[in-house]
């Protein structure tokens, strides 16, 4: 498994919250790898489990939610979920780092932008205070804050969205992590902010050489940034690509769902197809495929739980079409092989 | 900022204005007089009696007494105390000391174990370190206060004989003890006051902060400093106290008067020489010069306490400040 370097591997994952409807299985034996230096991107609707994979690596699930025994995260020779509290947060911040959505709440209103930089580094390292606060002026720079030995004496309130999140990325950076998630770090920007951020962190990756889980829902950040796709729906991993393939030639109908709501500046006078219905509720998950419903290409097979078949090449797809010939397809249903 | 002190001064000078004379007004509509309880009996002569009444202004039109008292008290004059046969600014000297140090005690232990309680709750909430505590102190602050300096007093003091009953000094011994022992004396005099004080105020105090924290706790960047690693005691102390004390300062400016205003129960309770239980005591012998005396230091406190949790607000919150 090492020839690629693996950086993390998720194995088996599986997250579940208890809720007053019984128990919901948020993330549902997700496995998948990261290699190290690239970018993953991971996308879905909104409910589909991305978010509680990403918290899940950090172990920031909070009860009622936990992560569930028999779950593996392999990184760098250890197994995250067996860490003591102290080892886990040593992790985190210094060798996984994170930004989150939200820049206008993620920052403590009452501490400098500064400080908080800085007290990543202290929390680290035996830097003084001294020492600390001019890793975190350099590191102010180096995420594009103009100004930044002014500016880090500024409270959060007087900087911009734009500036704020160039913040968490640099106190998600500045220790120099193997592996930064960024929870859709877009989202809540206008999108001329968006793509100088998207830049900044393609940037910076390739600068720093660390790999990249970039969640989000938008497919065109994905075609941008990403080197390879997973596709999560209802909790599952349903397609996993290097982004051309995805792309090019996407296997679940899930995928080619998501592509066909996407807005695309050639065909800007069509109408945008949205994928009819919801993602059903994470406390019942539907037996067999959990797209079935939505999927118009649906067929008898599709009452049985698809496995996430590989397709070679690095391609793989949770969906039982893969597995029939195009001719024998809906018409002709037949249990395929599995793999 | 100065701009704004001085805004809130020319407030409170109002506010003052109006409290004094809602009082003295208020006083002077309740039956009786500072002279009742001479005026009942029969074997003092009317002369006296009237001689008495001229003394105290007490024979003029109420608007002249109004007059005269609101210039007395402008110029630092409280006027003459009928239940303690003294001027009330010599009295208020004399009690006001005590009251600040039995009340300044309790209110710092309440504060400082409430806030570290509550936060330490907030940060583990629904532990069962969180639930005994809440349950504790839930049962605290709705205790009456007389009846738990009562049973102290009756514990600790009556029954265990471990610290003394009642007063602020011992009264035989403590003019014959080393200073040290004199400061052990009075402090074993606080003991059981103080105590009854902070285990009502300070749980008080506590639920807020837990309420308080728990809001916090959920925040994003209580979260963004999880993922960077930070300690947990470094989350909770730093970051999530620190905008959790907001509520509690407001509370704080709030309590201050009772720094001067006492706690009229637990000193009857304990006999403690405070201003409580003397505002109380003259309130009933209509010592219109007395009442009043306290109502308005202790106004000005009211309006010093909102000042302080103003200021401190903006300490503690930088959005609070201009620029």
């Amino acid at each position: 498994m090492n020839e690629r370097n693996t950086l993390l591997a998720v194995e088996n994952l599986r997250t579940s919250y208890r809720t007053t409807h019984g128990t919901a299985r948020a993330v549902d034996n997700v496995s998948f790898n990261i290699d190290a230096g690239e970018i993953l991107g991971i996308v879905g609707e909104s409910g589909c489990g991305k978010t509680a994979t990403a918290l899940s690596v950090l172990r920031l699930i909070d009860p009622p939610g936990r992560i569930e025994a028999g779950s593996h995260l392999w990184f760098e020779g250890h197994d995250l979920l067996t860490l003591d509290e102290e080892a886990i947060r040593q992790v985190r911040g210094r060798r996984i780092a994170m930004v989150f959505q939200e820049p206008m709440t993620a920052l403590n209103p009452v501490f400098t932008v500064g400080d908080q930089v800085a007290e990543v580094v202290r929390v680290h390292t035996s830097a003084t205070r001294r020492e600390a606060w001019a890793r975190a002026v350099a590191m102010l720079d180096r995420v594009g804050i103009p100004e930044p030995a002014i500016r880090a004496r500024s409270y959060p309130h007087q900087l911009s969205g734009g500036l704020r999140q160039r913040v968490l990325i640099a106190m998600a950076l500045v220790m120099r992590p193997a592996l930064l998630i960024a929870d859709e770090p877009t989202t809540a920007l206008d999108v001329t902010i968006q793509a100088q951020i998207l830049e900044l962190l393609q940037e910076l990756q390739r600068e720093m050489g660390m790999a990249v889980m970039l969640i989000t829902h938008d497919l065109g950040v994905v075609a941008e940034v990403a080197q390879r796709v997973i596709v999560m729906y209802a909790g599952q991993v349903v397609e996993e690509a290097g982004v051309q393939d995805l792309f090019s030639s996407p296997r679940h109908p899930y995928t080619r769902g998501l592509l066909r709501a996407m807005p695309r500046a050639r065909r800007a006078a069509e109408r945008l197809q949205t994928i009819p219905g919801t993602v059903p509720s994470p406390t019942a998950w539907p037996a067999g495929c959990r797209f079935r419903d939505r999927c118009a290409d649906a067929f008898e097979p599709c009452g049985n739980p698809p496995d996430l078949f590989d397709l070679g090449g690095g391609h793989r797809a949770r969906c039982f079409l893969t597995q029939v010939t195009a001719a024998t397809a809906p018409t002709e249903p037949s249990m395929p092989s599995r793999i | 900022m100065a701009g704004f002190l001085l805004r809130r001064a020319a407030q409170s000078v109002a506010v003052l204005f109006a409290v004094a004379t809602l009082t003295f007004f208020l006083l002077h509509l309740a039956p009786g007089d500072p002279l009742d309880a001479i005026a009942s009996d029969a074997r003092i002569p009317s002369d006296v009696r009237d001689s008495l009444r001229v003394r105290f202004g007490l024979d003029q039109p109420l608007a002249i007494q109004y007059a005269r008292h609101l210039t007395g008290i402008v110029q630092g004059e409280f006027g003459y105390s009928t239940s303690q046969h003294r001027p009330v600014g010599d009295v208020m000297a004399d009690v006001i000391p005590n009251t600040l140090l039995l009340m300044g005690a309790a209110m710092f232990l309440a504060f400082a174990g409430g806030i570290v309680l509550g936060a330490l709750q907030g940060g583990r909430a629904d532990s069962r370190f969180d639930r005994i505590a809440s349950a504790l102190t839930t049962t605290m602050a709705t205790l009456p206060d007389f009846w738990l300096a009562s049973g102290v007093s009756l514990v600790f003091a009556h029954k265990l004989r471990w610290l003394p009953i009642a007063g602020k000094v011992d009264p035989a011994m403590h003019m014959l003890l080393s200073p040290g022992a004199q400061i052990l004396d009075v402090l074993r005099h606080m003991a059981l006051p103080v105590f009854s004080l902070v285990v009502i105020a300070g749980s008080v105090v506590a639920r807020y902060q837990r309420a308080a924290l728990l809001d916090i706790w959920s925040e994003d960047y209580v979260r963004t400093a999880l993922a960077a690693g930070v300690p947990w005691r470094r989350r909770l102390y730093h970051h999530a106290l620190r905008n959790a004390l907001l509520p509690i300062i407001t509370i704080f400016g709030l309590s201050l008067p009772s720094l001067v205003g006492g706690a009229v129960f637990v000193e009857t309770v304990f006999a403690w020489p405070g201003i409580g239980r003397l505002a109380v005591e003259g309130l009933l012998l209509r010592d219109y010069a007395l009442v009043l005396g306290v109502v308005i230091v202790t106004s000005a406190l009211v309006a010093l306490g909102s000042l302080l949790a103003d200021v401190l607000h903006g300490v503690a919150d930088p959005r609070m400040r201009n620029g």
